[in-house]
């Protein structure tokens, strides 16, 4: 009996260590210790900065960051409600966002925090039967109070575009066109997902609040995220 | 021995506990970008039907709407001058999420809706 527990233990062992990378880890709470101590509820989504030739990359983002901010327990301020306001007021490109206006942003929205995103790549490639996409991207959270940064993170996600038929000739054709006319928004949904899942620490309405500072995550803040579809 | 076991299964069913029940968000993501992308009527109306749907599925799940998106609707209310129930949809938003409030009174004095 004790030889089948020993043995369930190595396999329940070596399940939680392959879950865990090889990089080095650090826990949430030694990384990001003033998202812990501050403990920012609201956080007003910036306009993403898109560095790429990707004309729709910036509303896949801006879209999708409020569902993948809103699940992991904050309170994001609409972006709807918020770009009118700042395109009215010349403030619609973030690389004009200054201290004074971080400032504001506490006095008229109520936001804790602001979320920086920055499109650094976003490059799709085919050949013969698959594609890839592979998306780069910069977080970062600053202080609306104090202009520092609370939390940042760097994504590469990398999806495979293949196709599933087993005929060349169809494959290569189902490639190339899934990779030409592929409905990018998911990508970008899952980027936000994943990064969050793996690298912020909980908001005040979540279930784990308080409970995930022991969490591990890369000690580089850098992270990278494949996908099969 | 078994207490040790029981840690790792636990520390296991921990990490991929996701906290899925939160809130039900539906497709509303996805059809907000199809509005902002195609921005017209069809596009604006399935985002509009994608909200009330959460509105409805939430209820039924017993879950809080998720933040945000009373406001958004709100923002669709006032598109189509039908104030009254946008502001009504304020309300619902500051009474849920006290981190609204600020921006709900920016929302209701820009668009005139202090009463």
């Amino acid at each position: 009996m004790n030889r089948v527990i020993g043995l369930i233990l190595v396999i329940v062992t070596l399940t939680v260590m392959y879950g865990c990378s090889t990089a080095k880890l650090a826990t949430l709470q030694e990384l990001y210790p003033e998202m812990y101590s501050r403990k920012p509820a609201s956080i007003l989504i910036l306009p993403p900065i898109n560095k790429t030739t990707a004309a729709d990359a910036k509303e896949y983002f801006s879209c999708s960051l409020n569902e993948a901010l809103g699940l992991k327990g904050y309170y994001p301020i609409p972006v709807e409600a918020v770009y009118g306001i700042l395109r009215e007021e010349g403030l619609y490109d973030t690389e004009t966002i200054n201290r004074t206006v971080l400032n504001n942003m506490q006095t008229h929205f109520g936001a804790d925090m602001v979320l920086y995103t920055s499109i650094e790549k976003w490059d799709k490639s085919w050949f013969l039967t698959s594609g890839n996409l592979s998306i780069e991207v910069h977080y970062a959270l600053v202080s609306t109070a104090t202009a520092d940064t609370l939390w940042n993170f760097k994504t590469t996600s990398n999806t495979r575009l293949g196709s599933s038929s087993d005929n060349l000739f169809v494959s290569m054709i189902e490639s190339a066109i899934k990779t030409a006319v592929e409905d990018y928004f998911p990508n970008a949904r899952d980027t936000n997902l994943v990064t969050f899942e793996k690298a912020l620490p909980v908001g005040k309405y979540h279930t784990l609040y308080g409970l995930d500072g022991e969490n591990t995550t890369y000690a580089s803040k850098k992270g990278v995220i494949n996908i099969d579809k | 021995m078994k207490l040790i076991l029981l840690f790792l299964l636990a520390m296991i069913l921990f990490g991929c506990v996701q906290n899925k029940d939160l809130y039900h968000y539906g497709d509303v993501s996805y059809r907000y970008y199809k509005a902002i992308k195609l921005a017209d009527e069809k596009s604006v109306s399935d985002y509009k039907a994608s909200l009330e749907s959460v509105f409805e599925k939430s209820a039924q799940k017993g879950l809080k709407v998720p933040p945000g998106l009373y406001i958004d609707y709100a923002m669709l209310l006032i598109k189509e001058h039908r104030y009254e129930e946008a502001r009504a949809y304020l309300a619902k938003e500051a009474e849920i999420w006290p981190e609204s409030i600020v921006t709900v009174h920016l929302l209701e004095q820009r668009y005139g809706l202090n009463r």
